[in-house]
């Protein structure tokens, strides 16, 4: 189940939770839980951490449901506790690698059961596919290897499809900064995959 | 405009995020700059690859399990340490039992001479303490000392009942 199919507008289903109403908070939880996990795994790379961060976002997000004033707001709410549980994690885990590589990508899935088969496109031959799939790794890696502070915006301004105000919201700085963090990882990511995207 | 203040401004001026003097100046640019107009193209094929990259499949567990598995439990005794908490837990309830208790507890209310009250507390610590000598087992231990007890108790004639 990926979350589809649940009714309710965030902002109603936040009213209800924090009327005692937990079927609300499970509609929540079903809703955001799948956007909420690869966003930290974009973050930080590791699918069972990924999982544990997100649903200790929705734990604290549930401990908190009463101070929520914007339930439409829920979503950035739980992106941002992403953000700080993954920044708190790298300050502590500066002896581990941040990343394993191997998590990323839509051929694994979260929660440790088969691999999901790929759709084939038939308006791709199987050369052009195996090598969007190597282009998809390549970004993939550079993503990961950005400083956190590039990475943060880039996540959600491009994968999570937030937008800029949005973005300025959930990582608390001007929305100047999110413009100009988003030029210089762009600019970053051209760089490292000049062979890729230079055409 | 320069080509490094072009590339500098590549993704503002995609962005329209350029005030219309900045965007009009490095229009121009790139009218003239075949270099920085390839910087352009590979940002647009950059931004189509990041919204064209695959969310990972995600199997949503259910909400209770989650909220019960995350919340905080107290700390488990280890079942290697039940056994010997238990005993050792009994040990000492007896123990007091003995101390504070068991002098009294089936008497009669006739007042005791101290002497003999002392002698009684000191002998059931001596029969406690050598009943505790079987083999370090707890359970042995006190069932050996209630069973000198109550024989002591009845060659005495104070019956616990």
């Amino acid at each position: 189940m990926t979350g589809i199919g649940v009714a309710g507008s965030d902002g109603d289903l936040v009213a209800r939770a924090r009327a005692g109403d937990d079927g609300a908070f499970d509609a929540l939880f079903r809703k955001h839980y799948a956007k909420v996990v690869n966003f930290a795994l974009r973050l930080q790379g590791d699918t069972d951490d990924a999982e544990d961060i997100a649903q200790t976002a929705f734990v604290r997000a549930h401990a908190h449901v009463g101070r929520i004033r914007d339930g439409q707001a829920l979503l950035a709410w739980l992106y941002r506790t992403v953000v700080n549980i993954v920044r708190d994690r790298a300050k502590s885990a500066s002896r581990k690698p941040l990343w394993r590589f191997a998590d990323l990508g839509s051929t694994r899935t979260a929660g440790g059961s088969a691999p999901v088969e790929e759709v084939a496109d038939d308006s791709l031959d199987p050369s052009r596919r195996l090598m969007a799939a190597e282009r998809d790794r390549a970004l993939e890696r550079a993503i990961a290897e950005l400083p956190l502070e590039f990475r943060e915006p880039l996540v959600l301004h491009h994968l999570q499809q937030m937008d800029v105000d949005e973005v300025a919201r959930v990582l608390r700085v001007p929305v100047g900064t999110v413009k100009s963090r988003l030029s210089r990882g762009r600019s970053r990511l051209r760089e490292a995959l000049a062979g890729w995207f230079d055409g | 405009m320069n080509c490094t203040e072009t590339r500098e401004r590549i993704v503002a001026y995609r962005s329209g995020w350029l005030s219309p003097d900045e965007q009009a100046a490095l229009a121009g640019h790139l009218d003239r700059c075949a270099t920085c107009r390839r910087q352009l193209d590979a940002d647009a094929r950059l931004c189509e690859a990041l919204a064209s990259l695959p969310a990972t499949e995600v199997r949503v567990p259910g909400w209770e399990q989650v909220r019960a598995a995350h919340t905080a439990q107290p700390p488990a005794l280890p079942r290697w340490l039940l056994v010997p908490a238990f005993g050792a837990a009994s040990a000492a309830a007896a123990l007091l039992w003995l101390v504070v208790v068991g002098p009294h507890a089936s008497r009669t209310p006739e007042p005791v001479p101290q002497a003999e009250a002392s002698s009684g507390i000191a002998r059931q610590a001596h029969m406690m303490m050598a009943a505790s000598d079987l083999g370090g087992d707890p359970n042995r231990a006190i069932v050996a000392w209630y069973a000198g007890l109550q024989s002591e108790r009845s060659a005495t004639g104070t019956g616990t009942h």
